[in-house]
């Protein structure tokens, strides 16, 4: 009986723990559009010793080049010696590779959203692989928070 | 007494199980399942946005070679759909799927989508029709000889 609501409270304390992580991070940039925004961002994405890889629009190869949306945008960039890590640990790891944040031009600003690495990694049931994933969560953080100032 | 907790208990266990992506292996070489994948996706309307050789980006860079590379895949309309359902779905487009080497083949799998589902589920129908469009590409894929 006492085991039982021991293993009922814990997987409640799990799935309570869970739900904390957020799906998304998010940072708002005010008085920059869509092109200064992403470049403060590659900056700030090599200051934290990642690689650009690339920039594209949402819908690029989807429609003409002339079409494509002009206000959302995504931007794609890795660090070569954390790939090669992770994949070594677990080839799960692929879902959150290439880095990337999306830019969303709004009336006074960009916004710049990332999926949660640590949101992702909960599905995975995989313990020792959230350790690595909340640190690219702080990664993506500290990245978001430069491309701000 | 012990059975409605243990009910509750793999209930709320169940809710918290890995689900599965969508996934599809067969035979042949990264190159053959990528002209492969590309039937596939046309006869679906989808389009190969861009493949992004991570087997050869660490190889270049003296890394050991994962046989891994993803590709990105969508519709215009999809825009329109994650706009419509929850603009954060923007953030799954375009859609991923990775291939990976195996001593069998080629394996390429989606990524799961289930945990989207869970935390929006007013995108529900939309990620659900996603998915579903994924796992015919993906049979087709197989099936392509």
């Amino acid at each position: 009986m006492f085991k039982s609501l021991l293993m009922l409270v814990c997987l409640l304390l799990a799935s309570i723990t869970q739900a904390a992580e957020p799906a998304l991070l998010t940072q708002f940039v005010g008085g920059r559009n869509l092109d200064q925004a992403t470049e403060t961002l590659k900056q700030a994405i090599a200051a934290r010793n990642y690689t650009f890889v690339r920039q594209q629009a949402i819908d690029s190869r989807l429609v003409p080049v002339d079409w494509e949306a002009k206000s959302v945008r995504i931007v794609y960039f890795c660090n070569f010696d954390l790939m090669d890590a992770a994949l070594r640990r677990s080839k799960l790891t692929t879902q959150i590779m290439p880095c990337r944040i999306t830019l969303i031009e709004v009336d006074k600003g960009v916004n710049l959203i990332a999926v949660n690495p640590a949101w992702i990694s909960e599905q995975w049931n995989a313990p020792d692989l959230h350790s690595g994933c909340q640190q690219l969560k702080q990664d993506y953080l500290a990245i978001l928070e430069e491309a701000a100032l | 007494m012990k059975t409605p907790i243990f009910a509750l208990a793999l209930i709320v266990a169940t809710a918290q199980a890995v689900a599965s992506p969508v996934s599809a292996s067969k035979a042949g070489s990264m190159q053959s399942a990528l002209d492969d994948l590309s039937l596939a996706l046309i006869d679906h309307g989808y389009q190969l946005v861009k493949v992004q050789p991570i087997d050869n980006a660490l190889v270049k860079r003296g890394y050991a070679d994962p046989g891994i590379r993803i590709a990105f895949v969508g519709k215009e309309e999809q825009i329109q759909q994650a706009l419509a359902a929850d603009p954060a779905l923007l953030n799954l487009l375009p859609l991923r799927l990775t291939m990976e080497k195996g001593a069998d083949g080629i394996r390429i799998s989606s990524d799961d989508l289930a945990q989207w589902r869970e935390r929006m589920p007013s995108a529900g129908p939309v990620l659900q029709k996603w998915e579903d469009e994924l796992a015919a590409i993906l049979s087709d894929y197989r099936s392509i000889e």
